[in-house]
């Protein structure tokens, strides 16, 4: 009953987000604030009625009851607990009930946090949000019940697919769609503003939180799915440029621009039709990323024709909501008024150097990932886009950015003074070459482009601090403290973010310094690697709860012969579904670590050896984190933000808050 | 039972969704907010001047600014709308909610629900007897392994149920726990090579070889173990030996289905034309499979045409007819089949134990008896 039920508050919530997409809507276009006001119930109403199905499939999951069509191709009664849980998510219709599920929470979020919104915004708001959850409740409903029964099941699963058997891949998916499915509610924001032509500072407050929760989100979730690629797929690459990585890249490459033009919005009025344009095509390229992934066109443009009756849906949706708003910004964007005005150098001009770039370079990514798409299902022919690609033209995109970064932080609003801010940034560009002057003497060379990568990060990640050590010392020497806590938590928030923005780019840059040694070794042999000593001790079998493995035990020593770690790398076999998959054996020292991954042994006496040595490798994922972490300090700094403008006379130019 | 819970929910959700218009609230300007968002930044500004975070003349041009756009929305200020067309929105989006919302509910459930159908949990499941079949007892030996994995002999209870069921890489993985556990017999070495050649749809690899050349290791005499290496030797191009091994295993053979399947190994060596191992192994049967359905029947049908012009002619031995038979009756030609079997019983009615072998092919052929 447990399951029915669930089915049944599946459509009921359908209802109601009809409900939701229409009433409110209509009350916030005639102004009628008990009407629009409605919208706020409804997005309540309806994200307790997907809870409830969510947990009755869930509950379904746990109890392994393969009545339901969708448990017993997805699970298996012995698998481990966790991936009872994460198994719901772990398949087609599942996660899109979660996603949907999703929309939901930020529906309700909107709903909870409404009083300070007006009637109308609101109303027009969820009533958006409300259409997006009707159309994806449809879809679920029609095209991917994941609340199918048999009437006469049979008594064991399929089981999980056991690359998915991993506790990184068991949150990975929840993070990367709260942060695609957040920026529907920027989107319906943005729709509704273009609706009621109201677009100003106030506007820019509302979205600043939901911009902020769905981008801190979507970097958690893209970081976290490539330290998963570096760690289970046994290659130790981070980011392969795949198209189901891109789909996730173009979203956060618009979404950080949207962040950035927001603030222009909410502190000075000004890129009002750029900052809704921005939000309409983040949550496009969102939708465009979901389905590309879902619906398995990335791996095959024929995945269409597998299942017409879903592709079609999918199409359908994404050219209703993609054309559709673009045809509410062609009619509605002209009514909105012209912002502030500003010089080329001043805060808003770089804030517009940003998103020039970062939306130059997602749509470099766009055309990388779509373009071999579109020519397969056209002419036939298949194409190949790689890596080089993308590093000849969203690579170099990203560089003057990065340089600029420093210099924005410093320019005052309105109108901006780049030499004054250089000079201060000197010292940082000084030291930024030094760092690379002291790598490459301490590597002996280097590629030079590695080299000036490492001297770019540096001096982002000094540019950054100098900022806060600037506000800290304006007062004076004795001021520090009192002036280090009056900064406000929005700027340390900024700092960080871009602190660790600079660190990524030299945990990318030091990947050109590893070292990687292949060899086939017998017990007993060793290896040496960068002043390390790797032994093998021996090679044995393993039985795990639900794989066989063989693993191979290295002993790690270091120059003096002192023994650090038993490291042991593995093949594991799957027993349900006969899959090899491999475990990697790795020792961290500081940021870097030592990577070892063994082939296929099929004798027993030999393993085919592929060791790395990767210098400060885990700054790769600690910088986005410190992004993350600068999100969530801007994300709790709830005050109002005002850009003060600089006057003409000033002559000292200070980025005032 | 199922309907009570299902009402409550519908209640629940219309009552909670309409809460809003039950209580009533007067109309209210949408620019409210608006205007006092701006006054919270002069207030805001304020601070920021008071804590001497801005200067006097930056304070006083952020605060025009803001005066600025409280004079803006002051002119798009316009008048909220009357009574009387507001209480008919009203009543239509009551009546939405009460009519359409679970109108759309049930119309949609009723259509892909199955309301009368109760949950299924695993556990509520495995003790009653109708599901005691053999997947639930497999199903419980295998969780009494996972449990026990030093059990061998539960994995040579469950070896052959993997066999028979198709899951060939599990059975060979059930023989090596079993070899590995309760030690090496010639029997449990031939038992895992037969497992892995099913893996590999009759292929005898290396692995396989290993295996049952440790079974004749250990029991120079046993027979699954030296059919299979018998076969190894045609695959590997030697069909002569391969012929001469069988027949010698055929004759230390009693009759019974282990001699008549060598003795068919050895029938189909002769007549066959070249290739390798039987069946799709050889070139011939490759590219057979290889071709569309409706070309595929009538290659086949030719090779028995073949066949049947060349037994007729100038006789063959019992596996022969057998295979004639089979492959009429694998056709979907019973009248044919039942022509050869005649035949068959011409030709080789001085061999009783032949004419034996066509009784029971008899039964097999369906329609009346001839």
């Amino acid at each position: 009953m447990i399951v029915e039920l669930g089915h049944f508050a599946l459509i009921l919530g359908f209802a109601v987000a009809l409900f939701q997409a229409t009433i409110p809507l209509w009350g916030a276009i005639r102004g009628d604030a008990v009407l629009a006001r409605l919208g706020a119930q409804a997005a309540l109403v309806h994200f307790a009625l997907l809870a409830l199905a969510f947990a009755a499939l869930t509950h379904a999951y746990l109890v392994s009851d393969f009545s339901v069509l969708n448990v017993f191709q997805n699970s298996h009664s012995l698998k481990p607990l966790i991936y009872k849980w994460s198994g719901v998510w772990g398949n087609h219709e599942g996660s899109m009930l979660l996603w949907v599920l999703i929309l939901a929470l930020f529906g309700a979020g909107v709903a909870v946090f409404s009083k300070r919104l007006p009637d109308d915004m609101l109303g027009a708001t969820l009533g958006v949000q409300g259409l997006i959850a009707s159309a994806f409740c449809a879809f679920l409903i029609f095209a991917s019940n994941p609340f199918l029964r048999m009437p006469n099941p049979p008594i064991e699963g399929r089981d999980l697919n056991p690359v998915l058997q991993d506790p990184g891949l068991a949150i990975h998916p929840p993070l990367l769609y709260l942060g695609y499915v957040g920026f529907s509610i920027v989107f319906s924001f943005a729709a509704a503003a273009l609706v009621l032509g109201r677009v100003d500072a106030a506007f820019a407050r509302m979205i600043r939180p939901w911009t902020l929760a769905a981008w801190i989100t979507l970097t958690l979730g893209i970081a976290m799915g490539s330290y998963w690629a570096y760690y289970e797929l046994g290659w130790g690459g981070y980011w392969f440029w795949d198209p189901v990585e891109n789909a996730s890249l173009m979203p956060w490459l618009t979404g950080t621009a949207l962040l950035h033009s927001a603030i222009v919005l909410e502190k000075r009025e000004a890129l009002k039709t750029w900052t809704i344009l921005l939000a309409v095509v983040t949550f496009s390229l969102s939708l465009l990323g979901t389905f590309l992934v879902r619906s398995g066109v990335l791996t095959s443009v024929h995945a269409f024709a597998v299942d017409p009756e879903r592709g079609l849906f999918i199409l359908l949706i994404l050219i209703a909501f993609i054309g559709g708003s673009f045809a509410l910004f062609a009619a509605r964007a002209s009514a909105l008024q012209g912002g502030g005005l500003f010089a080329p150098i001043s805060r808003e001009g770089a804030l517009v150097f940003n998103n020039l770039f970062l939306s130059v370079a997602s749509l470099a990514v766009f055309v990388g990932t779509l373009y071999p798409l579109l020519l397969e299902a056209l002419t036939g022919a298949k194409i190949s886009v790689g890596p080089p690609f993308f590093n000849l033209t969203a690579v170099p995109l990203m560089v003057p950015l990065f340089l600029a970064i420093p210099f924005g932080q410093k320019l005052a609003w309105k109108r901006g003074d780049l030499l004054g801010a250089g000079q201060r940034l000197w010292t940082c560009m000084a030291l930024g070459v030094a760092g690379a002057a002291i790598s490459a003497y301490a590597a002996g060379g280097g590629p030079v482009l590695a080299l000036a990568g490492i001297g770019l990060g540096i001096f982002l990640v000094l540019g950054a601090l100098d900022d806060l050590l600037d506000r800290a010392l304006r007062g004076g020497i004795g001021m520090i403290g009192a002036r280090l806590r009056a900064i406000p938590q929005s700027i340390t928030a900024m700092a960080l973010a871009h602190a660790g923005a600079g660190l990524m780019v030299i945990g990318i840059s030091a990947t050109a310094f590893e070292t990687e040694k292949i060899a086939a070794m017998k017990p007993g042999e060793t290896m040496a690697l960068d002043g390390y000593t790797l032994r093998l001790e021996g090679i044995g079998p393993v039985t795990g709860p639900n794989y066989n493995a063989i693993a191979a035990e290295f002993s790690l020593r270091d120059a003096a012969g002192t023994e650090l770690a038993r490291l042991r790398p593995a093949k594991r076999v799957y027993i349900g579904r006969q899959m090899p998959t491999s475990e990697v054996g790795r020792y961290r020292h500081g940021l870097s670590e030592i990577y070892l991954a063994i082939g296929e042994t099929s004798d027993g006496q030999h393993v085919d050896l592929r060791a790395y040595h990767k210098p400060y490798v885990l700054l790769i994922w600690l910088g986005p984190l410190l992004m993350s972490i600068g999100g969530i300090l801007s994300l709790f700094d709830r005050r109002l933000r005002i850009g003060v403008p600089a006057r003409r006379a000033r002559l000292r130019p200070e980025p005032a808050e | 039972m199922f309907w009570l819970p299902v009402l409550v929910l519908i209640l629940v959700a219309i009552l909670l969704a309409l809460w809003p218009l039950l209580r009533g609230r007067g109309p209210v300007d949408p620019l409210d907010q608006a205007v006092a968002f701006y006054q919270a930044r002069k207030v805001e500004l304020e601070r920021q001047h008071a804590a001497g975070q801005i200067g006097d003349a930056d304070f006083e041009a952020a605060m025009a600014e803001q005066g600025r756009h409280l004079l803006a929305l002051g002119r798009g200020r316009g008048q909220v709308s009357g009574d009387v067309a507001a209480r008919r929105r009203r009543k239509i989006a009551a009546l939405a909610m009460l009519v359409l919302v679970p109108g759309i509910t049930l119309a949609v459930y009723l259509r892909i629900g199955q309301p009368g159908l109760p949950d299924l949990p695993l556990a509520s499941r495995a003790v009653t007897p109708q599901n005691m079949d053999v997947a639930s007892a497999l199903q419980r030996i295998e969780q009494h392994l996972a449990r026990n994995p030093e059990d061998g002999r539960g994995y040579e209870v469950v070896a052959p149920v993997y066999l028979r069921a198709g899951r060939f890489a599990d059975a060979a993985f059930a023989y090596r726990k079993v070899i590995a556990l309760l030690g090496p017999t010639a029997q449990r070495h031939a038992d895992l090579g037969e497992a892995l050649v099913a893996e590999k749809d009759g292929i005898v690899t290396a692995e396989a070889r290993e295996a049952f050349e440790k079974a004749v290791a250990l029991e120079p005499g046993f027979a699954k173990a030296r059919f299979y290496l018998a076969l190894l030797l045609e695959q590997d191009g030697n069909r002569p030996a391969a012929i001469e091994k069988l027949t010698a295993l055929a004759a230390e053979l009693g009759t019974g289905p282990g001699r008549m399947r060598v003795e068919a190994e050895i029938a189909r060596m002769r007549t066959e034309p070249g290739g390798p191992a039987g069946g799709p192994a050889s070139e011939a049967g490759q590219s057979i499979a290889a071709l569309p359905e409706a070309e595929r029947q009538a290659a086949i049908r030719s090779m028995v045409d073949q066949l049947d012009a060349r037994l007729s002619g100038s006789g063959g031995t019992i596996g022969e007819w057998q295979r004639l038979i089979r492959a009429r009756l694998v056709l979907d030609e019973p009248d044919k089949a039942r022509e050869a079997l005649g035949r068959a019983r011409v030709a080789l009615a001085g061999e009783p134990d032949s004419l034996k072998i066509l009784e029971q092919l008899a039964g097999e052929i369906p329609g009346k008896a001839p």
